[in-house]
């Protein structure tokens, strides 16, 4: 079982570096959504909506010491995620979802902190993403999203 | 067609569903395994993307559970995962799902996966199609399915030795032999628009009757070709519509149903005209005995340039032996044929 650290802060490597802020590829969402950006921001406030929930969830799991559970959710995360190229969270669900199955706690608990720290500081920083905005497409979808979530 | 999305992942679902609309596809979208289950015993779909983590019956469970049930349709899965490895494709693989879609997907590898599914369905329904077609003029022909088993394989064997012609090198190829043996049992599919009375006439029939028993080309080709034209995707139809079409043609334009002469004639035709008179020469009839082979390879030797093409000629008689082979494997049975003999039409 590795036992290495992610912070919120370490963004993985195919994070590209305009995204690593935030964590989240818009163009890769944009691209996904066949570059129809209110469906992209619907997508994306679905996605921004449900994290509170998420967090709810897995710590109640932990707390419950429900480790499957723990790794049914981590790993739904890591997909919700992934399909907006929010890759902190994608990389950070998946080293809850392999901790949860390889069964230690401590460590399950510890992985578990780190993914809904990440999830908190994403729902914070959905405002401020316009920063990020490198393209046409981005500013476009940026503008669209600036509405409260 | 109807595509099925099963996911608890909502926000997956919107946007599989979003690109599949986008792409022309009718979806819908089920957010368990049992309630996907119940949504494919409906029938409305043939392609499945089903997630592999699902709460209750997962996306595995779900492609068991389609492969255990008795079906008139083949259902196209593609798992849809983030489980990534061999290990995990061989176990997907082995609860029967056809392909797998990584999670997080890509719209142009979503599009080319589903074109996949839907050219392997498109050949089940093709040769379900052609197969029942086939037996249907064969229930009212009278005929056993040994004419139209050797039929294809006497057109298979001429295709192949013209292939090696320089002259239809280009267009004889390997599709085009197979798609041949696979329509070429429909040659005669106007005949079920014959009445009885004509078509189950015992002894000669009257000159009008030959005509109304000629019409049978136009009747099929005219039915094959509707069917190319309310299914761009049945293409290979357009082989099927032009050999019931001319296969009756002669080389010197005195055939029917249009005279069409030469080259005019598509090559199908040309090769179904000579495994098909063939066929008829060395089967036993109520009203004869089967011709030998040898006596069939001279009459056909002597409808070069006049009923035959004499290039298709030539190829028949550099590989004759091959037809006497697939005599002895589909045996003959006797036929009841009522129309006039291919040879002398």
């Amino acid at each position: 079982m590795t036992t290495s650290t992610v912070t919120t802060d370490a963004a993985p490597n195919s994070v590209a570096p305009s995204m690593a802020a935030g964590g989240i590829d818009l163009q890769q969402l944009v691209r996904r959504c066949l570059g129809n950006l209110e469906f992209a921001d619907r997508v994306l406030t679905t996605f921004l909506n449900g994290l509170d929930i998420r967090v709810q969830e897995l710590e109640q799991a932990v707390e419950q010491r429900d480790l499957e559970r723990v790794w049914k959710l981590a790993h739904r995360l890591k997909g919700e995620a992934g399909n907006l190229g929010a890759m902190v969270i994608v990389d950070l669900a998946a080293r809850t979802d392999a901790a949860a199955r390889e069964g230690v706690e401590p460590a399950v608990v510890q992985r578990v902190r780190e993914l809904t720290d990440a999830c908190r500081n994403l729902r914070r920083d959905a405002f401020t993403f316009s920063s990020l905005a490198t393209t046409a497409h981005e500013a476009a979808l940026l503008a669209a999203f600036k509405r409260p979530v | 067609m109807n595509i099925l999305v099963a996911d608890d992942d909502v926000i997956t679902v919107q946007l599989l569903v979003n690109a599949l609309e986008q792409m022309g596809y009718s979806v819908t979208a089920a957010y368990d395994g049992e309630q996907a289950y119940d949504l494919i015993r409906t029938g409305r779909y043939r392609i499945l993307i089903t997630d592999w983590e699902m709460p209750g019956m997962n996306g595995l469970e779900l492609c068991e559970a389609i492969r255990q049930r008795r079906s008139d349709g083949y259902i196209y899965i593609i798992l849809l995962t983030s489980h990534t490895g061999v290990d995990s494709l061989v176990r997907g693989m082995e609860s029967g799902a056809d392909d797998f879609l990584t999670k997080p997907f890509q719209p142009a590898e979503l599009f080319v996966r589903i074109r996949s599914g839907e050219r392997i369905l498109n050949l089940e329904s093709r040769e379900t199609t052609i197969f029942a077609m086939a037996k249907l003029v064969e229930s009212r022909d009278q005929e056993t399915g040994g004419h139209l088993e050797r039929m294809r394989e006497y057109a298979r064997i001429l295709a192949e030795e013209l292939s090696h012609y320089p002259e239809f090198h280009d267009e004889v190829d390997g599709q085009y032999i197979d798609l041949l043996y696979l329509t070429t049992p429909l040659h005669d599919i106007g005949k079920v628009a014959i009445s009885d009375t004509i078509l189950l006439k015992p002894g000669p029939l009257t000159q009008e009757e030959i005509q109304i028993m000629r019409t049978h080309t136009i009747l099929g080709a005219q039915t094959l070709g509707e069917v190319c034209s309310q299914n761009s995707r049945a293409g290979y139809m357009s082989m099927a519509r032009d050999i019931a079409l001319t296969h009756h043609e002669w080389w010197n334009g005195n055939g029917y149903p249009f005279g069409l002469a030469g080259d005019k004639i598509p090559l199908c035709g040309r090769i179904t005209a000579v495994a098909d008179v063939y066929d008829a020469l060395t089967s036993k009839r109520t009203y004869k005995e089967a011709f030998s082979h040898e006596k069939a390879c001279g009459m056909i030797s002597q409808g070069s340039c006049t009923q035959f093409d004499p290039r298709i000629v030539h190829a028949f008689l550099n590989c004759h032996r091959k037809f006497l082979d697939v005599r002895a494997c589909v045996g003959e049975a006797l036929v009841e044929e009522r129309e006039l003999e291919p040879a002398l039409c």
